[in-house]
């Protein structure tokens, strides 16, 4: 397992790889419970970036979740590098959330107490990584995402463009192998989307890690490698639709 | 839209309060926690005060018997060939004589009551089979009585609790002394607690097991008024007529002043939990902010959104009302023993323990909550109903509108301190208005506590920030974003802490004077008393070969007694000593050679209570009835007393002889001669009393220093047990309020888990959080609580009881409250932090 203390990925690792195998999840009690996914198969690898589709409550965010490894499934696995998730305690579960995965929202959900600066730093701080060496990293990020100048800024003291760059900065700051994004750009306009996509991107593609959108936008599907949509609980793999 | 909303309408606008209510039982249920806590102190309090008053009431009213006027002696009593002539000479039927006497029957202490039952028919006009005492029919023949001596009678409940029979034998200790007697009969009373703790007998037989033969304490009489002067010329010297119910008042009003205080107490714990309820509603708005917002975009208006929000803590406040006043009647039960042995160490022996309950207190406190709640809920409502429509569904504007606001609550706060303060300095005020004071003040202060909390958090984070790590950090400024919850959990602790430090400092510096004044006051090392004082005297042979002896250095002798005055009855000190009846330390003004005055003018000296109450200084004078008349004496100073808050008079034992046919000596204290072991010669001086133990008991002076001290505390158990109830209300408050914060966070601490923190980290952060508001609310509470204390004593105390108070800074009461609120805040946090922890970061994030 590798630690955000490493700065690239070692020659000798074997590459970061996902797999899920008949995942199953449902909502609800009794008889009211809905399937939201069922059977559902997909492996990916670093490297990847990967567009989700679907219609709302299709269970693209539930699939981001048991990706995270924030939620269960009810049947099937989480294989992560072969590991099976499902072995791991919470601890362990947490650790490897901590350690390996980036999340970013549709609302941002930045910590409102804390500033620009230390919303990003709070993740290095939880990896253990401490005085000059996270402050370096943190203003290398905020450099990295052009908001070098609003690190003592709150969140309600920026832009909603600033805001989504600190939450991308706050998910890519650990060098997570996993990174997952849920509508990134929902809450933006068509400009500052294109542009905070481009800097996922670049800055996913530097850290050789695995990118997993959830999007119901076009032009965010189309910057990805992989397009899958989720259809009553499974997934579709679109070749060639969307590619350019 | 102003167009007023339709019937239905707004029934189902209250049905979706109602479902509101029905989905947050958390919520709805701390909000009815802190109105039924309040209610059931308030109902406690006034239930233990009424009952204890009601039997103060009754035990005054059985030993009187119900009679108009009361004919009363001296020290000695009333010699009862008077109570023959009265009846015969002047032909007062409707009269009777009465003795009166505490006995103990299985370690329980009854008083015993002898009475002529013929007389008693007369005085109460009913049938010789059926005897009146107060409210008690008694259900007895006298004649049976009369033959079956020495006999008593007791109530069916007394009889009861005591375990007795008709007809079986058993012991009364009377001073040490085992008499046994029959009970000839048991009577059902109409009024079982009037009858309760009460021993009848007949006159002769009361005489007997009291050794007062030939004395009777009083004669009960029915006076038309025109009998009343006629009869006050006959009397002889050294007795006096009495207005009964003028009398009874004066007896009642003593105990006032505590009661007062005792409510104050309960109505602090009103005030603590009014900002437990606003707090809670304050919650319950923010939680429906989308929806209060939505109504107000639908056209519901500011006032029919106002009167929701009121309607619908009023409906909570009515149903734990009700709950608060049933757990109230319970806890009053408790607390009605530790009022009447309070009252009884303070007063007045009261005889009557049962519970007598007050429906019209269990009225006040269900008022007195409703009312809370009712205008608790008025700032919240109106913060709802004033804003926009849009303001409403925005969570920040609540925020800002209290940032905005703080320096204006800080200033209104201090405003208020300032005028309790400047009230506190009027010369002439009354107890309520030191009372009133005290609450402006108290009021004042929760108003600055927000304002001084944002400050302290920027002094915290300005001066250790850099310390800390990025979740403690967090955890700091939480407090300060969401001070419209953590200002009022602060400002509820803090405002119990400053109670706990308040009431600490005033017992504890009462405390600390007793104990000085007790080292200046116990003049010797050997203190021999009488175990009935009424009956008893040291036995003048003892006196004698004590003074002689070699073994005595000095020998001070004391006859303590009760004497009627203008201002009722009051305690006498008669005192014979080679060294000055006062130490100088404890003369608080005197006149010039008062010392000698006190013999060569026949003055006395006052305590400080009475000086106080009767408003008398040096110079002034003071009428008693002696035996032979009533006799005015010059006041020649005021001296330190704690034995009392009654007051007492102090007197040369030469002037008391004079004025007064009584040669009984009831106390006297020892001096051991200079180098001589203070062990050996206490075992001496005991070998020498054995032969007298029967009538005397002795203590060192270690050992009255150590009883006083117990009667002490005993005294204040009601004050600490209402101070623990204020810290749980307290309690209740910060839990609820550190719960609406920690509800409100779900999110972020979801987001917080689902970025890898784990559930121990975020548990310490929570508890950080908590833990530094109890640190905020102890460091704000000592000042208040030092205001809080020097009120206590130098006002509140004052003007109840009259003593001067020591300030005493009792670290160990502001160490105990430093640790209580931090302790407390931990604990309080405990069940958020779990929950925190316990948190599923997706069923937290699905919000989003």
């Amino acid at each position: 397992m590798t630690t955000a203390e490493d700065p690239q990925p070692s020659n000798t690792e074997p590459a970061f790889q996902i797999e899920l195998r008949r995942l199953e999840k449902s909502y609800g009690q009794g008889r009211v419970r809905r399937s939201v996914l069922n059977g559902l198969d997909f492996q990916a690898q670093a490297g990847q970036t990967v567009a989700l589709l679907g219609r709302s409550g299709s269970g693209k965010s539930t699939l981001l979740n048991l990706l995270a490894g924030i939620d269960q499934p009810d049947a099937g696995e989480v294989l992560v590098n072969g590991r099976h998730q499902s072995h791991l305690t919470d601890s362990e579960r947490t650790d490897f959330r901590r350690r390996q995965v980036g999340f970013i929202y549709q609302s941002f959900l930045l910590i409102p107490t804390l500033t620009a600066f230390e919303n990003i730093a709070l993740v290095l701080e939880l990896n253990d990584v401490r005085g000059g060496e996270l402050k370096r990293r943190t203003a290398t990020m905020l450099d990295d995402i052009g908001l070098s100048d609003r690190g003592g800024s709150y969140p309600d003291q920026l832009s909603g463009g600033e805001q989504q760059r600190i939450a991308i900065a706050r998910a890519l700051v650990h060098r997570p192998k996993l990174v997952l994004a849920d509508e990134p750009t929902g809450n933006l306009d068509e400009d500052s989307g294109r542009s905070m996509l481009a800097l996922m991107h670049s800055l996913v593609s530097q850290q050789h890690g695995l990118l997993v959108m959830v999007t119901h936008s076009l032009a965010v599907a189309r910057s990805a490698e992989r397009v899958l949509t989720l259809e009553q609980g499974k997934l579709f793999e679109r070749e060639g639709e969307f590619a350019w | 839209m102003t167009m007023p909303m339709s019937l239905k309408s707004v029934s189902l606008l209250h049905r979706s309060s109602w479902g509101y209510l029905r989905r947050h039982p958390w919520q709805t249920g701390l909000m009815g926690l802190g109105i039924a806590l309040a209610v059931a102190m308030v109902v406690a309090v006034d239930v233990a005060n009424a009952s204890a008053r009601r039997a103060f009431a009754l035990t005054l009213e059985s030993v009187t018997a119900g009679a108009s006027h009361q004919i009363l002696g001296g020290p000695s009593g009333i010699d009862e060939r008077i109570y023959t002539s009265l009846r015969t000479d002047l032909g007062f039927r409707s009269s009777a004589p009465v003795i009166r006497g505490r006995v103990r029957v299985q370690g329980r202490t009854l008083i015993l009551l002898g009475t002529d039952p013929f007389s008693e028919v007369a005085l109460n006009g009913v049938q010789p089979d059926s005897l009146a005492l107060a409210d008690a029919k008694v259900r007895i023949n006298p004649i049976r009585v009369l033959l079956q001596q020495p006999s008593v009678v007791l109530s069916q409940q007394t009889a009861q609790q005591l375990g007795l029979k008709s007809s079986e034998s058993f012991n009364l200790d009377i001073d040490g002394a085992i008499k046994s007697v029959v009970l000839a009969a048991t009577f059902e009373a109409d009024n079982a607690a009037a009858a309760e703790g009460l021993v009848f007998a007949d006159m002769s037989t009361a005489q007997w097991l009291l050794g007062r033969f030939g004395v009777i304490d009083s004669i009960d009489l029915h006076l038309q008024n025109d009998e009343v002067e006629p009869l006050r010329e006959w009397l002889p010297a050294g007795l006096t007529l009495i207005d009964t119910g003028n009398r009874q008042q004066r007896l009642m009003q003593m105990s006032a002043a505590f009661h007062h205080n005792l409510t104050a107490m309960s109505l602090l714990a009103l005030l603590v939990a009014a900002l437990l309820i606003v707090n809670t509603v304050t919650f319950s708005v923010l939680k429906r902010r989308t929806s209060l917002g939505i109504l107000r975009s639908l056209g519901v208006t500011r006032s029919e959104l106002i009167r929701l929000i009121c309607i619908e803590t009023l409906i909570v406040a009515v149903v734990f009302g009700v709950l608060g006043c049933a757990f109230g009647v319970a806890l009053g039960q408790v607390l009605v023993r530790f009022v009447s042995g309070t009252i009884s160490d303070l007063y007045f022996h009261l005889h009557v323990t049962a519970f007598l309950l007050d429906y019209r207190s269990i009225a006040k406190g269900f008022v007195l909550g409703l009312g809370t709640a009712f205008i608790s809920s008025l700032v919240p409502a109106w913060e709802a109903g004033k804003s926009l429509p849009v303001q409403v569904l925005q969570r920040s504007v609540v925020e800002s509108g209290w940032h905005r606001r703080l320096p204006w609550m800080l200033l209104f706060g201090a405003v208020l301190a300032a005028l309790g303060s400047a009230w506190l300095q009027w010369p002439s005020g009354s107890l309520w208005g030191g009372f009133a004071a005290l609450g402006l003040q108290v009021v004042g202060f929760c108003l600055c506590i927000p304002a001084l909390l944002m400050l302290l958090v920027k002094l915290i984070m300005a001066v250790f920030g850099y310390g800390f790590g990025i979740s403690t950090r967090m955890a700091v400024r939480g407090i300060a974003r969401g001070v419209s919850r953590s200002g009022l959990a602060v400002a509820a602790l803090a405002l119990a802490l400053s109670v706990t430090v308040g009431v600490g400092v005033m017992i504890g510096s009462f405390r600390q004077t007793v104990i000085h004044w007790l080292e200046q006051s116990l003049q010797g090392d050997m203190h021999i008393s009488v175990r009935n004082r009424n009956t008893q005297s040291v036995p003048a042979d003892l006196i004698d070969d004590l003074r002689h002896s070699a073994e005595v250095f000095q020998l001070r002798q004391i006859r303590r007694t009760l004497v009627e005055t203008q201002f009722g009855p009051l305690r006498l000190m008669a005192v014979a000593s080679p060294t000055p009846l006062v130490t100088p330390e404890l003369i608080m003004a005197s006149e010039a050679n008062w010392q000698t005055r006190l013999q060569e003018d026949e003055g006395v000296m006052i305590s400080e209570t009475l000086a106080y109450h009767r408003s008398l200084s040096s110079g002034d004078s003071i009428t008693l009835l002696t035996d032979v008349g009533e006799k005015t004496f010059s006041v020649l100073g005021v001296f330190y007393d704690y034995t009392s808050s009654r007051g007492l008079l102090l007197m040369d034992d030469q002037v008391y002889r004079q004025w007064w046919r009584d040669q009984r000596v009831t106390a006297i204290s020892l001096s051991r001669p200079p180098n001589v072991s203070a062990e050996l010669w206490h075992q001496r001086v005991a070998e020498r009393l054995v032969p007298y133990s029967e009538t005397l008991q002795w203590h060192s002076s270690e050992g009255i220093r150590t009883l006083s001290l117990a009667l002490f505390d005993r005294t204040f158990t009601i004050t600490q047990a209402l101070r623990l109830l204020v810290i749980v209300v307290a309690m209740v408050a910060i839990i609820s309020a550190l719960l609406a914060l920690q509800l409100e966070r779900q999110q972020q601490y979801a987001l917080l888990r689902a970025m890898g923190m784990k559930p121990g980290q975020l548990m310490a952060m929570v508890l950080t959080e908590t833990g530094l508001m109890g640190l905020v609310a102890a460091l704000l509470a000592m000042p208040m609580g030092v205001v809080m204390a020097d009120v206590l004593i130098d006002v509140i105390n004052r003007r109840s009881f009259g003593w001067s108070i020591q300030f005493y800074w009792a670290w160990e009461t502001f160490l105990q409250a430093f640790a209580l609120g931090i302790l407390s805040a931990l604990v309080a946090g405990l069940y958020p932090a779990w929950r925190a922890a316990r948190l599923q970061p997706a069923n937290g994030l699905r919000e989003q």
